[in-house]
């Protein structure tokens, strides 16, 4: 599921991401410079797999391997490390974060947040 | 039905800003600038090249992202094309 591409998730349209999918006011409005427009849901199906960084409104931060996102923005992830102030305080090798923890931004890209 | 075409409703002004840089100040003392790649109906947004500003007790932490899902959760105010340093 982490194999689709840029490409191929520009050119299946972000309309057809279904629930989250936004009512896009005029068909041109994509042409002010951006070269591959994508939703959180189609970004979400884009970096499923893929090694990512949540950071919770606490400053918590969980790392690991996505393995889903619903529409509650409930996260699932293996081999998890929990770290506190910049330091590992756990390991889970499932975890289970809720959507309402105030889970404020996800990161892809493991190396981008220390 | 269509509306008044002078009005710009919200999501259409968000909606310009995709592709260009934006201003997100957060709820709390958090504030991010990037490229704005998309958005959904709660203004979850997918920005790309993000440097994050929070306003700790010891001064502003920086920290640089390259791609990153923002709940909209807590998202109070959109600067399109702004950014937190004056220059």
């Amino acid at each position: 599921m982490c194999g689709r591409s840029r490409a191929t998730s520009q050119s299946s349209s972000v309309l057809k991401t279904g629930a989250v999918a936004i009512d896009r006011p005029k068909a041109g409005t994509m042409e002010n410079g951006s070269k591959d427009a994508s939703d959180p849901a189609a970004f979400l199906g884009e970096i499923t797999g893929a090694p990512v960084t949540v950071k919770l409104n606490s400053g918590v931060v969980y790392k690991g391997e996505l393995q889903s996102v619903d529409g509650y923005m409930n996260i699932a992830l293996e081999q998890t490390k929990e770290h506190v102030n910049g330091r590992v305080k756990r390991n889970y090798g499932d975890a289970f974060i809720r959507g309402n923890n105030g889970g404020s931004s996800l990161f892809v890209g493991l190396s981008s947040v220390s | 039905m269509s509306h008044n075409p002078s009005q710009l409703l919200p999501s259409e002004l968000i909606d310009r800003c995709i592709g260009s840089k934006i201003w997100v100040i957060m709820k709390g003392d958090k504030e991010l600038v990037g490229t704005l790649r998309g958005f959904d109906v709660y203004v979850n947004m997918v920005l790309e090249d993000v440097t994050e500003y929070e306003i700790t007790t010891e001064g502003r932490r920086i920290t640089k992202l390259d791609q990153i899902l923002l709940n909209g959760n807590n998202i109070a105010i959109l600067v399109p094309g702004g950014s937190p340093d004056p220059e």
